[in-house]
């Protein structure tokens, strides 16, 4: 069976459970895009990250994304980036995590890496979700947040992460089709509903090691 | 529990009322319609003073209840707009319930449930916030056609919403000297629930469940006596 290397985007609304699902795949390599963009700010707490103007740091924390997916590529089996697939920007608004353009360019960066080494490379977008209700139910619980939440927060979150995950999976396809002249191959997606945290770890593993295999 | 946000701006407000519509639940978690413990929730609201006022009355499954009451209040600056009350008063409702709400299984609320402009009523809203069913009374039909009731304990005729002629509610005489009140269901609660949990909670000779009446009282006294202070 080829062994190539598989690119595991998992991302969700805030609450999903999504650091709880990746907990059986702690032993690879994990790139939080949180991490990154918070690496070009001086942030106090946790919730300081709505108060900064995160497209000045875009390209920079792209370039950095970029470069540590390459930089992997050579001796690992994969990598999985934590992430929001839609970030909220004020009051009921969203946007993308990532711009479309910075997607494809991650996407092309690496089908072009993994021809030039001679591996064979994946791409899978995970979308961890759960109902509204539940959602509520976990950020009514949640103290560790020092300010106040929205509960409609909690219905648009989760619309707003299922809609943009499928555009990053759309613009990781766009990418396939202008590296391979075909799609489908290389690029998959998957919602992961995490209303039993053992069956949707289950699901995880099962997404990281059908594409590991090179199987769709 | 963590910190709700609640909207300062009316029409903001509407925009999370169209929004939360959809966590609704209409069907009765209670089953049988037994419950333990339920609270009496009534409020009200200094102009003055700029603050809201909350008073909790526990009550059992009968509607007995004891000279026990819980007070909250909330200093909130929205202004009076119909169908927005939980945005007036919602602040001081969840600063009292956070600490209790566990010991509780039905809320009772002086305020419309499902019979509400956009079907989300203080009762429904609150209810939904919890989880926890939760059903509305209030003394005057704030949404709705109705016709009169029968003149006698219980006589009972639908709401129903005026466009789509659904029903969202009852009109109900607790007694045959009575004006009626208005039943609604909140979150976790179906129309039949509601009535049939109304009829056994309302009290002997009571024309408004007493033990709402009790809880709507002390939070206006509470209001009085602040503004006066």
């Amino acid at each position: 069976m080829e062994e190539g290397f598989h690119l595991l985007i998992v991302g969700g609304a805030s609450g999903v459970g999504k650091t709880s699902v990746l907990q059986r795949l702690l032993g690879v390599q994990q790139i939080s895009t949180g991490t990154l963009f918070k690496g070009y700010m001086a942030l106090q707490s946790r919730d300081a990250v709505r108060t900064v103007n995160w497209a000045m740091c875009e390209d920079a924390v792209a370039k950095d994304l970029v470069a540590s997916v390459v930089g992997l590529l050579p001796d690992h089996p994969g990598a999985i980036i934590d992430t929001h697939f839609a970030a909220k920007i004020h009051d009921r608004s969203y946007r993308i995590g990532l711009s479309k353009p910075l997607i494809f360019r991650l996407g092309r960066e690496l089908f072009r890496a993994a021809d030039a080494c001679g591996r064979r490379a994946w791409i899978s977008v995970a979308l961890v979700a759960v109902d509204s209700r539940s959602l509520l139910n976990r950020r009514r619980g949640d103290t560790t947040r020092d300010r106040e939440f929205s509960p409609s927060d909690c219905v648009l979150s989760l619309r707003a992460n299922s809609g943009c995950a499928a555009e990053y999976a759309s613009e990781f396809w766009r990418a396939e089709l202008a590296a391979y002249d075909e799609i489908g191959q290389r690029v998959t997606s998957a919602v992961i509903e995490n209303c039993n945290l053992d069956s949707a770890q289950d699901a995880l593993e099962q997404i990281w090691k059908r594409n590991y295999h090179g199987k769709n | 529990m963590a910190r709700i946000k609640w909207p300062t701006d009316p029409a903001e407000a509407e925009r999370e009322q169209a929004t939360l519509l959809e966590l609704l639940v209409a069907e009765t978690r209670l089953p049988q319609l037994e419950f333990e413990r339920g609270l009496a929730v009534g409020t009200a609201y200094s102009d003055p003073l700029g603050r809201a006022f909350a008073v909790a009355v526990p009550f059992d499954a009968k509607g007995n209840y004891s000279q026990r009451e819980y007070v909250a209040t909330a200093d909130v600056a929205f202004p009076y707009v119909p169908g927005l009350l939980a945005f007036r008063v919602g602040p001081a409702i969840c600063s009292l319930l956070d600490g209790i709400i566990d010991r509780c299984d039905l809320l009772l609320f002086d305020g419309q449930g499902i019979a509400h402009p956009r079907g989300l009523g203080l009762a429904a809203h609150i209810g939904l916030l919890y989880d926890k069913p939760s059903i509305g009374m209030t003394r005057n039909c704030l949404f709705g056609d109705y016709t009169e009731p029968m003149r006698e304990q219980f006589g009972v005729t639908a709401v129903t919403h005026p466009r789509t002629w659904a029903t969202i509610g009852y009109a109900v005489r607790l007694g045959e000297r009575c004006d009626p009140c208005f039943v609604s269901p909140g979150h976790g609660m179906d129309l039949e629930g509601s009535l049939a949990l109304v009829r056994r909670l309302a009290g002997e000779g009571a024309c408004f469940p007493k033990v709402l009446q009790r809880a709507h009282a002390i939070a206006n006294a509470k209001a009085r006596k602040a503004g006066q202070a």
